[in-house]
């Protein structure tokens, strides 16, 4: 066993536990509190927070950002004392599925859910709201023109023909310490040959792990990275639009698409101002507003503009097929304690042992 | 008044949808018992195929177990969208290897025996509050070095099988639905239908002229010709009755007009004669004829009223041979006027009837008095035997009156036993009214009358009287 992996691991637990909340108060005397646990970068959902506090100005908004793993974790330890947040939000769809199927979650009805397609919604009580597109992103001063990849075959063929300039220099998700980067490498391994070729090549260059995405899209802006594998769109395009460095690529094998999925806890103290909030993330405003201020792909086909339904439905167009994850059940096929043990333990094979993801966040 | 007991067709349309509504429920749940096995039958595919592709994947490697769940299991199980699952694998110590807690399945014993049968094994059971259903799989693993069995379980939520299973009722409802009131609309018309005969018997009563007693020529179902036929009686009684009165009426004109007639001739006579013992012989005839007339008058509204009384008097109870006797020996005086003998045998001793006395009276009253004046034989003393007798038939009595005169001739007879027969009342030739109003009270006493010829001479008069117990 590695020493510094568990030390890395208190570390993460520790931290978790000690993050604190923001809170938004309202301005009114008997204001309600509504408590959101979220895998979901704050300032990218900021607007939408206020915005619902404009329409609701009596809900004070407890809101507090985690990864995706020790949200389930959090969860998990407050659902023993049957206290939890009210509001769930994580891109690990498995992981929230997983919650709901074990009968973690409560119904939610409503006229605006009626809108939401059959894939995106499961038990009407997990709710996509998202449609982010999977992409690499690249600092497109450093990696040539030449050396871009289209897919993941040109990648696999780059980086084992330039094994010694790519030395380090790629990035992906850590799969062990980041419930999104174990969905998207569980859904890339659904394609056995491709990925075990392409995790090889990870291996031989020697590549990064990371745990969130924030800190790969820091790195590739740093040049510490030429090109990070499976970052989510949404916050690539954001950090795209401030540091004209980074360029985003749709493979074009495939492109996975993945949702933030939001439920209302059992435990849920809060039930009325969740609901309106569910409400809210679904309804045609609060989609708008998360497509165009928070660059987070939103899932209502009616709107337009870049970090859309629409758009990515265009780019399937332009032959890139789309490789949708959908709200079902035959997600906890990976969450299998056996088969994750042994996909991890696969996954630990390939790490350098000197390669220690940077506990920085 | 006629009392309104509701319609015959809302009758028949509650009745019938009364049996339909139950008969309806009960299909219902059959159909409904149906709709949840077939439900049950095709998801326990879908749970029992997810079963098999997982537990394909069993396998054993350097004597160690291996397991890796493949994605199309709980794809499989995804179909039914919204439905939670459940699975695990276990070893047979009961020890999970992968996956949730095992379940423990109600009847392990019916568990073995499917198992034992290479048949899976399906159960409900409730988890977390809501109902699942289960199928556990038992595998052997033969591989070198292991001799173990482990059980896959697999577990579903019940909504789809439900929602199938619901929405199966829900069309063979509507279907049911359908048919009730298509059931119901048929009674409906079919009643009005089926009714419409007696719709027409009411039209062609009313368009009746109130002298029209004719049968009713309506052509009707069977089941209503037993009414038809019932009115159709009832007229003909209605009729003879009218026929009785206008005979009655026609008979008392008859024998009215011509005792006035002579009445008024002789008056008539009377007033031109100057000779006073002319006047005083005439005025005798008037006075026999006036006589005449007065019985005459009388034996025409004994008749009228006794018709009137047969209708309606109680009968009571009474001791037969008295009421003869009584009657025989008020008229024998008159009997002895006329050179006639009056003679009573009675052969039933004290035996009751039940009857209006005052009608026996006027019938023997009659018979005597028709014996009397016709009976008498050309030669010699007259007599008229009166008898009491049983009869072969039980509860009959025989009351005979018989006469020693001409008797009467065969045609005529003939002719007034028929008419006897028929009820009908006619002035035949000598007869008066007498046999008439005896034929009518008979007849209102429902028993018998017949007037046979006696070899040798004479008439008998023969009635036959029922006893009722």
């Amino acid at each position: 066993m590695n020493y510094w992996r568990w030390i890395y691991l208190i570390g993460l637990a520790l931290f978790s536990t000690i993050a604190q909340a923001t809170l938004y108060p309202s301005t009114r005397a008997d204001s309600k509190t509504l408590i959101i646990h979220s895998a979901t970068d704050e300032q990218a959902i900021l607007p939408a927070l206020l915005d619902f506090q404009s329409l609701h100005p009596e809900v004070s908004i407890e809101y507090l950002d985690l990864g995706t793993l020790p949200l389930m974790q959090r969860f998990l330890s407050d659902a023993e004392q049957q206290q939890t947040a009210d509001v769930i939000i994580s891109s690990a769809m498995d992981l929230q599925i997983k919650l709901i199927n074990d009968g973690y979650a409560v119904t939610h009805e409503s006229e605006t859910t009626q809108l939401i397609p059959d894939w995106a919604k499961w038990r009407k009580q997990a709710y996509s709201f998202t449609y982010e597109p999977v992409v690499i992103v690249y600092n497109q001063r450093l990696l040539p023109a030449d050396k871009v990849p289209k897919n993941r075959f040109d990648l696999i063929n780059l980086l084992r023909d330039e094994q010694e300039f790519f030395l380090g220099r790629i990035g992906t998700y850590n799969i062990e310490t980041s419930g999104l980067g174990y969905l998207l490498a569980s859904q890339d391994a659904e394609q056995t040959s491709t990925w075990g070729r392409l995790t090889e090549n990870f291996s031989h260059i020697q590549f990064k792990g990371y745990d969130n995405t924030q800190d790969m899209l820091n790195a590739v802006q740093s040049g510490e990275l030429l090109l990070a594998y499976n970052v989510l769109g949404s916050y690539a395009l954001s950090a795209m639009k401030k540091h004209p460095d980074l360029a985003i690529l749709f493979p074009s094998d495939y492109t996975l698409v993945v949702s933030r999925v939001a439920f209302i806890s059992k435990y849920a103290n809060h039930p009325g101002p969740a609901h309106w909030f569910m409400d809210y993330l679904l309804s045609q405003r609060g989609q708008k507003l998360l497509a165009e201020q928070a660059s987070l792909y939103s899932l209502h086909p009616a709107i337009t503009g870049e970090a859309t339904y629409q758009s990515i439905q265009k780019l399937s167009r332009e032959q890139v097929p789309l490789k949708v994850i959908k709200l079902s059940p035959a997600l906890l096929t990976y969450q299998d304690q056996l088969k994750k043990r042994k996909f991890i333990e696969e996954w630990r094979k390939l790490l350098p042992n000197e390669n220690l993801p940077t506990t920085t966040r | 008044m006629l009392s309104n007991k509701g319609s015959l067709r809302t009758r028949l349309v509650l009745l019938f949808g009364l049996v339909l509504l139950i008969g309806g429920a009960f299909m219902l749940l059959a159909a409904n018992a149906l709709a949840q096995r077939s439900a049950d039958q095709l998801y326990d595919k879908l749970l029992e195929s997810a079963a098999l592709t997982a537990v394909d994947s069993v396998s054993v490697i350097d004597q160690e177990l291996q397991f890796d769940l493949p994605y199309a299991a709980l794809a499989t199980l995804a179909l039914s969208e919204n439905d939670r699952v459940l699975y695990s694998l276990t070893n047979h110590a009961g020890k999970v290897i992968t996956g949730y807690q095992f379940v423990e399945p109600h009847d392990r014993k019916e568990m073995l025996e499917q198992h034992q049968q290479g048949l899976p094994y399906f159960f409900n059971h409730s988890y977390q509050n809501e109902l699942f259903r289960f199928v556990i799989l038992e595998r052997r693993l033969l591989e070198s070095g292991m001799q173990d069995k482990v059980y896959l379980q697999m577990g579903q939520s019940r909504l789809a099988r439900d929602q199938l299973a619901a929405d199966l009722t829900f069309k063979a409802m509507i279907g049911l639905g359908g048919l009730i009131i298509l059931g119901w609309l048929f009674v409906w018309l079919t009643s009005g239908w089926s009714l419409r005969p007696l719709l027409k018997i009411e039209q062609e009563l009313a368009c009746k002229e109130p002298t029209d007693l004719t049968a009713l020529s309506t052509q009707v179902p069977a089941e209503t010709a037993q009414l038809v036929d019932a009115i159709n009686k009832f007229m003909g009684r209605l009729q003879r009755n009218q026929d009785r009165n206008h005979a009655f009426i026609a008979e008392a004109a008859h024998q009215l007009r011509t005792p006035l007639a002579s009445l008024q001739a002789q008056a008539e006579l009377a007033t031109e004669d100057h000779d006073i013992q002319t006047i005083q012989k005439r005025t005798e005839r008037i006075l026999r004829n006036a006589r005449e007339t007065n019985t005459r008058i009388n034996q025409l509204l004994n008749y009228a009223t006794l018709a009137h009384r047969a209708d309606i008097r109680l009968p009571e109870r009474f001791i037969l041979s008295e009421v003869v006797n009584q009657v025989l020996v008020d008229l024998a005086p008159i009997a002895l006027t006329q050179a006639m003998e009056l003679s009573f045998d009675n052969h039933i001793a004290d035996t009751t009837i039940k009857a209006d006395p005052e009608a026996i009276k006027e019938i023997l009253r009659n018979l005597v008095d028709n014996a009397l004046k016709y009976g008498k034989p050309n030669t010699g003393q007259g007599l008229i035997h009166v008898s009491l007798n049983y009869t072969a038939e039980p509860n009959c009595l025989l009351l005979q009156v018989q006469d020693f005169g001409a008797g009467v001739p065969a045609d005529l007879l003939e002719q007034i036993t028929q008419r006897f027969g028929r009820g009908e009342l006619t002035h035949h030739a000598g007869s008066g009214l007498g046999l008439a109003i005896v034929e009518q009270l008979v007849h209102g006493m429902q028993g018998r009358f017949s007037l046979v010829n006696v070899a040798g001479g004479g008439l008998t008069a023969q009635v036959f009287l029922q006893v009722s117990v």
